[in-house]
């Protein structure tokens, strides 16, 4: 167990992050777990627990870029997106400040505690909820007001429908942030939350550079000195039908041999070779789809 | 006056030869059994006495005393009656001495003088014909046995009949040894699924265990219930070393003496001893019914984690020893597991359609619950979904009948026990790596794999033993990347 400061700050005081006292409704109290400074604006980032690959490596790319140039990242340390975007942000060598739903001392959930010590030790863990609250239902929707307080730009990697990060992109809008979401497959039910936030006036994030533009935008990220630092990771174009098919929506074995005329061990065969050619992904459901390259 | 009369009592699978010594002598009349007989072998005094009256017999006034040798050795079950009566009958000139000469002698008597047949009939015929004798004993339920090569079988339907030496011919039902998978299902009947017939054609062939997942009403049952539809049929040996458990176990062994697979399929609720065996006197579980065939496990996650860990011994021995304060009794128990499973608790995770309602720690703890050592024993695992309706129409013309995928899994599995005299599940280790000859594209793929996949050493040999049954089902002769990338298809579920 690794140590790290306490830090009750009210409403008023001189350390109270002014960001989140411009809110409707600021917490009269933040428990800070960490380095109270490191509570400053920066950029939300949150998605699905429940994400495919494509979720966590967006979140993983985004969190990533933005960290390694000096924007905090905000979010909730939650399964999935958010765990992948603050440990991205960690590897970065950038900061993140995680906001829980429970005491800024509790380790929840159980599988973050050890990114939750990180963050403790070099960032800051931040509540409204006294030391040794434990996690309720009611108190993550209002944990969501945090986050977006803390965020200048709100950025939602992942979410189907319903999902807990409208809560949050709601929040954002009332505290007049700008909202951006990572556009999915219109097929894939896990992109349908995103896809209608961009319906609904999102800005919508296709790569590092769009997002350099919204982050300078809301005052982040000054002039990038080189301009060319957008290197695109992205597949070089893909002539493989199979690869094709799938990167566009994620798909089955089964439905991609229907969809292409293709025998079954034929796409099995190339399915396996795209994996460890890093172009594909196995989802947890048995889907083939895009992710990150490994 | 005495007389000896030959039997023998179960141990496990097998029939242990006893000697039913009696004796009758002047003196108070009583009857006493004595050598380590369970209860229903006390019972048995009541039932000779009034089958040999009802026969129109004499039951021997004066002392009676029974021993059963060697008389350490529990002996157990009904099977004693019809021996018991037989010495006595002999101690007393009743039955010519040539009835019983050069015979054992097992059946349950009926107060009326019927003979009735005991379980394990062929377990005792087995042991009868070792010591090169005939059996002698009831007319009904005999049929399995009589079939058997070198047996002579003399069938009794009532205790009467022995006095004259009059025995029935017993026709022997069973059925032509090459008939194919008796089965009433069909593969021609399921439409779309192709990956998981896919991973059943490879099951199939190279006999190994199976994982499928999928939401429910997906088609797990239906698609395993089909497996047997495809298996090649049992070998000589394996009949007979799986109609000896079904028949120890009361259940009919002749469908295994025609060769057909046995197809077990357990309720998840069935308990430690239902599974794997036991209970007293003990009995053969669901594994061993399962011996040379399928034990499929629907729901597996459902079934109780103590039940589930039974079955790594088996898996790993294809045996399994009972050991208990007062025996220790070896089963059989080489079998195919299919398992089916839903991927969460309300088994909708992953559904395109439904709403999976589980957080995720819970659909990772849940299928946790089957646990890393018997998921490693797995080979392979497919996911079964929802067919779409418009592909169930389309499909309708195009599904492969089992006949046609059986003609595969023959010819495949007839490749690799010519290699090894075994199916390829059971070849590991450095076998199995000379098996799969890899060229250097196989090799670079192989730990490509391994790494992409984070592959365990046991799961690279998954690989290499599933990918040398791909390599058997196109009949050539290396592993090739090719087959080695289908078979990372089928690795286990990461969530």
């Amino acid at each position: 167990m690794a140590s790290y400061d306490r830090s009750e700050l009210h409403t008023g005081d001189a350390g109270y992050p002014a960001c989140l006292a411009e809110t409707p409704r600021p917490p009269r109290t933040l428990y800070v777990a960490g380095d109270p400074s490191a509570l400053r604006l920066g950029l939300g980032v949150v998605g699905s627990r429940k994400a495919t690959p494509y979720g966590l490596a967006c979140a993983q790319r985004f969190a990533g870029w933005a960290a390694a140039r000096g924007v905090t990242i905000v979010s909730g340390a939650a399964y999935g997106c958010d765990q992948a975007a603050q440990r991205a942000a960690l590897a970065a060598g950038g900061r993140t400040v995680a906001v829980l739903g429970c005491g800024a001392d509790v380790d929840y959930p159980s599988g973050a505690a050890d990114l939750l010590d990180t963050i403790r030790r070099d960032d800051a863990v931040v509540s409204e909820l006294p030391w040794g609250s434990p996690p309720t239902k009611w108190a993550f929707p209002e944990r969501n007001r945090i986050i977006a307080g803390l965020s200048a730009a709100l950025l939602v990697v992942e979410a189907g429908l319903p999902s807990g990060t409208f809560s949050t992109a709601d929040h954002a809008l009332d505290a007049s942030r700008d909202v951006l979401a990572v556009p999915g497959s219109i097929f894939a039910p896990e992109c349908r939350g995103a896809n209608r936030l961009i319906r609904q006036g999102a800005f919508a994030v296709t790569d590092v550079s769009e997002l350099a533009e919204d982050l300078r935008s809301c005052g982040l990220l000054g002039a990038l000195p080189d301009g060319g630092d957008f290197e695109q990771p992205q597949a070089a174009e893909e002539s493989d039908p199979v690869a094709r098919a799938l990167l566009a929506d994620p798909m089955r074995p089964d439905d991609l041999a229907r969809a292409l005329a293709m025998d079954i061990i034929e796409v099995m065969r190339r399915l396996a070779r795209l994996e460890t050619a890093g172009v594909a992904h196995r989802y947890p459901d048995g889907r083939y789809g895009p992710g990150p390259r490994r | 006056m005495q007389a000896t009369v030959v039997t023998a009592t179960l141990v496990g699978v097998e029939a242990v030869p006893v000697e039913v010594q009696a004796d009758v002598s002047n003196g108070l009349p009583s009857f006493s059994i004595v050598g380590l007989g369970d209860a229903a072998v006390l019972e048995a005094r009541e039932r000779v006495r009034s089958a040999i009256r009802a026969s129109g017999l004499d039951f021997p006034r004066g002392r009676v005393t029974v021993n059963l040798a060697p008389a350490p050795l529990r002996k157990r079950g009904t099977g004693f009656d019809l021996p018991i009566a037989t010495a006595l009958l002999a101690a007393t000139r009743q039955i010519p001495p040539d009835a019983i000469a050069g015979v054992a002698v097992v059946g349950e008597l009926g107060l009326d003088g019927s003979v009735r047949p005991v379980d394990g009939m062929l377990a005792h015929a087995l042991a009868a014909r070792e010591r090169g004798l005939g059996l002698l004993g009831p007319a009904a339920g005999a049929s399995g046995v009589v079939g058997l090569e070198g047996m002579t079988y003399r069938a009794v339907s009532r205790l009467a009949s022995l006095r004259l030496g009059e025995f029935e011919a017993v026709v022997p039902v069973r059925a032509p040894p090459s008939a194919p998978g008796a089965s009433d299902v069909d593969f021609s009947e399921v439409a779309g699924h192709f990956t998981a017939k896919r991973a059943l054609e490879i099951a199939a062939a190279g006999g190994h265990n199976v994982l499928l997942i999928g939401p429910p009403g997906s088609g797990k049952t239906m698609l395993a219930r089909r497996l047997g539809s495809i298996l090649p049929p049992l070998t000589e040996d394996e009949r007979l070393a799986t109609a000896l458990v079904h028949s120890v176990a009361g259940l009919d062994p002749r469908a295994a003496l025609a060769g057909i697979r046995p197809f077990r399929a357990p309720h998840h609720s069935c308990s430690v001893a239902g599974l794997a065996g036991g209970g007293s006197p003990p009995r053969p579980g669901e594994v061993s019914l399962a011996h040379n065939g399928v034990l499929f496990l629907d729901e597996f996650a459902e079934f109780s984690p103590a039940a589930l860990q039974t079955l790594r011994q088996p898996m790993e021995d294809g045996s399994l020893t009972l050991v208990r304060a007062e025996s220790r009794v070896s089963y059989p128990a080489r079998f195919t597991l299919v398992a089916a499973m839903n991927p969460c608790p309300c088994g909708f995770a992953g559904d395109t359609e439904r709403h999976c309602t589980c957080p995720a720690p819970v659909i990772a703890r849940y299928q946790a619950r089957i646990g890393g050592p018997l998921m490693d024993r797995l080979d392979i695992s497919a996911q079964v979904d929802r067919v779409d309706p418009d592909s169930l129409l389309d499909a309708k013309r195009t599904a492969e009948g089992s006949a046609e995928i059986r003609r595969r899994v023959l010819a495949a599995r007839g490749i690799a026990v010519r290699r090894r005299g075994l199916p390829n599940a059971r070849v590991t280790g450095r076998a199995l790596l000379k098996d799969c000859a890899l060229d250097d594209r196989a090799r670079r793929y192989l730990t490509d794999a391994a790494r992409t996949f984070h592959l365990s050493g046991r799961g690279v040999t998954r690989l290499l033993t599933v990918g040398r049954t791909i390599a058997d089902l196109e009949a050539a002769p290396v592993v090739t990347a090719e087959h080695l990338a289908e078979a990372s298809g089928y690795r286990a579920w990461e969530c």
